[in-house]
């Protein structure tokens, strides 16, 4: 089953109110209205993008260890992958298909890393949660979700909304700015320059994890 | 004094840049420009030209009135066509500029019905990939194609085109055919220089952009073409650039789930002079064949 299939069964069943969330309609319409803007507004389209350079970054592990994006290219080409927090079931699903697509990453050489805003033990959380064997890393108020292009303020609608079901974006995050960052994956080649991009501003639509390999392949072929 | 054949001596002055290329090109003798001009000035009470040793240069005066006359002597000649009514027809020659591939495949078959409509109209037909300098290169009108950036221009939207990713069935054989946008990472790209190796792609709401393999790059869509059919990879292209092969199938489009930016066709007139009656049948009579 592809992960946009299992994204599509999910997102059904969440849309229909079946528990565990259980969610009411009009919870639902509000989140419908809020991607929407977010689609609208275009800011999808002003973040960084293949051509561009990567902004460096030096963030930590959820074991607190510091990994930085020049020494991980120094080794191969870079995946990456923003993705919102713990609390996000898509984001979940889809960490899951990017541990199952790690073995053709490591194969090419290719590390694989994901950020969040959320803070070390949340990212632990992921890490348990989830099984995952590479790094998660927090990005402490969203900076490098920033550099990227990506970060965004919630409309107030939604974090009535997100304080009424106890999605409390502050608290996980370390951070009052009430911002996240929209789901996003590059492929970052060794020069440092991104190959492929792909940002979802509805977060319910997602790549396939294997779709990045043509592309960290091609990279690495440039390097050998 | 001959208001409107003093503006026009002075016109002409302006744009040679000298009383006597402008006297030449008005039939008369230099003593004359000379004195026309200097009877504006004396009627107006204001220097319109400065007179130094590297020519002649409009006043501050004299640049607003350049712009004031020259929209009069056009609209004084749309009077006289109107005057003599639509059965008189569209007389002398217009200038029109376009990109190479798009004049060749779509706008010239076009022409000789419209020469034929107009029997004394004559066509210099400017072809440039390049957005040239529409003023300095004297052109009426021109068919441009992308984003308006240049405010100094008036624009009407003709068309919209599709643009996606293309190849022929031989290199779809040779090389697979690519089923997502990384895929394009595997394949050989045709690049057009204008456009670069970064391809950009939208499913819903999803941006992607990929930078394409390319061992050939080319700086005119003539160029991109001809690749293309010699099957040496594939391209990004307007259905415009391939019309004729898209209808026949000798060249395909990839990716079909995917868009690319949509590409815009613009008619294209310099402002600052109101729009001849000429560009006007022009943009008016394409507008109907082109999209008809």
């Amino acid at each position: 089953m592809s992960l946009q299939a299992k994204l599509d069964a999910f997102k059904a069943d969440f849309e229909a109110g079946k528990p565990p969330y259980s969610v009411p309609r009009s919870v639902i319409d509000v989140m419908h209205r809020a991607t929407e803007e977010l689609v609208e507004s275009g800011a999808a389209q002003r973040s960084k993008k293949a051509g561009d350079v990567a902004p460096s970054f030096s963030l930590s592990d959820a074991e607190g260890n510091i990994v930085n994006s020049a020494d991980l290219l120094k080794r191969g080409p870079l995946v990456l992958s923003f993705y919102r927090g713990v609390w996000c079931p898509y984001c979940n699903i889809e960490l899951q298909a990017l541990e199952a697509a790690k073995p053709e990453f490591d194969k090419y050489g290719a590390s694989l890393v994901a950020i969040s805003p959320q803070t070390a033990p949340n990212s632990r959380k992921s890490v348990r949660q989830n099984e995952l064997s590479f790094a998660i890393l927090s990005d402490v108020k969203g900076k490098v979700g920033e550099a990227f292009g990506l970060r965004f303020r919630l409309p107030d609608y939604l974090i009535e909304l997100y304080k009424q079901l106890k999605n409390d974006l502050p608290a996980f995050n370390d951070d009052p700015s009430w911002t996240l960052p929209m789901p996003a994956r590059y492929v970052i080649g060794q020069d440092g320059v991104i190959l492929y991009s792909e940002v979802n501003p509805d977060y319910t639509r997602r790549p396939e994890s294997e779709d990045m390999i043509p592309v960290v392949q091609q990279a690495a072929a440039v390097r050998a | 004094m001959d208001r409107l054949a003093a503006m026009e001596t002075f016109v002409r002055v302006v744009e040679t840049g000298s009383f006597s290329e402008a006297a030449r090109q008005l039939r008369v003798g230099q003593p004359a420009v000379s004195k026309s001009v200097a009877q504006l000035e004396e009627f107006l009470g204001v220097k319109l030209l400065t007179r130094s040793t590297r020519g002649l240069t409009p006043t501050e005066a004299g640049l607003g009135y350049l712009e004031r006359a020259r929209r009069a002597l056009e609209e004084a000649a749309e009077a006289e066509i109107a005057a003599r009514g639509a059965g008189a027809g569209l007389k002398g020659r217009l200038r029109i500029c376009a990109a190479v591939t798009f004049a060749r495949i779509h706008l010239i078959p076009m022409l000789p019905k419209f020469l034929a409509q107009n029997p004394e109209l004559d066509l210099e037909v400017v072809l440039d990939d390049r957005q040239i300098d529409l003023v300095q290169e004297g052109i009426d009108v021109a068919l441009r194609m992308g984003k308006m950036t240049d405010s100094m221009l008036t624009a009407r939207r003709i068309a919209r085109c599709k643009r996606m990713v293309l190849g022929t069935p031989a290199y779809f054989k040779r090389a697979g055919t690519p089923s997502t946008p990384s895929e394009l990472s595997r394949h050989q790209a045709v690049v057009y220089l204008r456009e670069g190796s970064v391809w950009s792609f939208q499913r819903e709401s999803t941006e992607l952009a990929v930078t394409v393999r390319s061992r050939l790059r080319v700086t005119a869509a003539e160029g991109v073409r001809a690749a293309v059919l010699a099957d040496a990879g594939l391209a990004i292209a307007s259905e415009w650039m391939f019309s004729p092969e898209l209808k026949t199938g000798s060249v395909r489009a990839a990716l079909p789930e995917w868009s690319l930016p949509a590409l815009d066709l613009w008619a294209v007139l310099p402002t600052g002079r109101a729009a001849t009656a000429k560009a006007r049948a022009f943009v008016n009579f394409f507008e109907r064949s082109f999209n008809g």
